[in-house]
């Protein structure tokens, strides 16, 4: 209901038109990837970041959630709502798909690379990425 | 309403997480689990415990042992040792090639671990040390249950030897902030043997010697 409270609000606003990705494409497929893989309570697993993520065995959204609770309906919506805001209208080079690869590879250059000076996702055929990237360019 | 809404979220503060059992680094995300990261702080996992734990700060962790090179087909012996075993310590070790298969890694067989390796520090107690072979991968970890240190060998291939320490010493308030943290990452060059048998460095071996310095000097640049 939130979720879809939440994703009503995208309309246009000036010349900016906001995107609503699919849903339950993020609930089933995205969302496990952004909890592994950026959710660390030092990374976006945190208050401090917009770009904010959070679930279980990770930082609550709310402190009174057990830790290993499953995933509620205010973290999902919270989380896509954040992650729907960083896909550009030009949707093959948002944020949400720079960022997470090496600048070499075409990123934006990511404080989350590893002291390996690796990114998250080391190539752009990584399974996780190209379900990110199928997500965000989807029509 | 929106904008309401997503400022009363965002006020909120959060709790933290934990992984104090080990098979939950296997578990599934959506369970809570790493969904297989094991955070160890090796080139297969980039980060480490710091990404939920905080910032690096000793826990009077050490690791014994450490040779400056490493010859190809020879076999080490390292230590891992923290001083306060009376407080809770997770840790994992991956000892690496640089293509990140195990670099034929040995543990001793639960039997005969030594006082130290086993839970509370004593004879008695459960083997505190346990392996994860995933891949091409293995893991050497320790269960937070009293053990003061643990001892794991190493074979050297040709190339160079990644050695990645991430340890947790628990403050026994179940959050993330608070602990304090272990985090090494040392890459051994590989020595090349020289005509008369004895090992000398390669240009390779020095080459990774300056890489490994650069990681240490950053790491404790950024203490």
């Amino acid at each position: 209901m939130i979720a879809l409270a939440l994703a009503g609000c995208t309309q246009p606003v000036g010349d900016v038109t906001l995107v609503e990705p699919d849903q339950a494409v993020f609930r089933d497929t995205i969302y496990p990837i952004l909890l592994r893989d950026c959710a660390f309570a030092g990374c976006h697993g945190t208050h401090d970041r917009f770009f904010a993520i959070f679930g279980p065995g990770r930082v609550r959204l709310d402190p009174a959630t057990p830790i290993y609770s499953p995933v509620t309906e205010l973290e999902l919506a919270l989380t896509y709502t954040r992650a729907a805001s960083m896909i550009d209208a030009d949707r093959a080079e948002s944020l949400l798909l720079r960022k997470p690869i090496s600048v070499s590879l075409g990123g934006a250059g990511h404080r989350g690379d590893d002291p390996w000076g690796l990114a998250v996702f080391r190539a752009r055929d990584d399974a996780r990425y190209v379900a990110l990237k199928n997500w965000v360019i989807a029509p | 309403m929106k904008a309401i809404l997503l400022a009363v979220l965002v006020a909120l503060p959060g709790s933290a997480a934990a992984f104090s059992d080990h098979e939950l680094f296997d578990a599934p995300v959506l369970e809570g689990g790493g969904g297989s990261r094991y955070f160890s702080g090796s080139r297969n996992d980039g980060y480490a415990c710091s990404v939920c734990h905080g910032k690096v700060v000793d826990g009077g962790f050490a690791i014994e042992g450490l040779p400056r090179t490493v010859v190809p087909g020879q076999h080490y012996q390292i230590t891992v040792r923290w001083t306060q075993p009376e407080l809770p310590h997770g840790v994992h070790v991956e000892i690496s090639n640089a293509d990140g298969s195990q670099a034929m890694v040995t543990t001793l067989p639960p039997a005969m671990l030594p006082a130290e390796s086993r839970c509370g520090n004593l004879m008695t107690g459960e083997p505190a040390l346990y392996v994860l072979d995933r891949g091409v991968r293995r893991i050497v970890g320790v269960e937070p249950c009293g053990a003061a240190a643990i001892s794991i060998g190493f074979t050297a291939g040709a190339g160079p030897i990644e050695l990645a320490v991430a340890g947790v010493q628990g403050n026994r308030d179940d959050l993330a902030t608070g602990d304090k943290i272990f985090e090494e990452r040392i890459v051994l060059g590989a020595t090349v043997e020289g005509p008369a048998g004895c090992a000398t460095g390669g240009t390779l071996g020095w080459g990774m010697l300056v890489v490994a310095l650069a990681f240490i000097s950053r790491r404790r640049a950024a203490r």
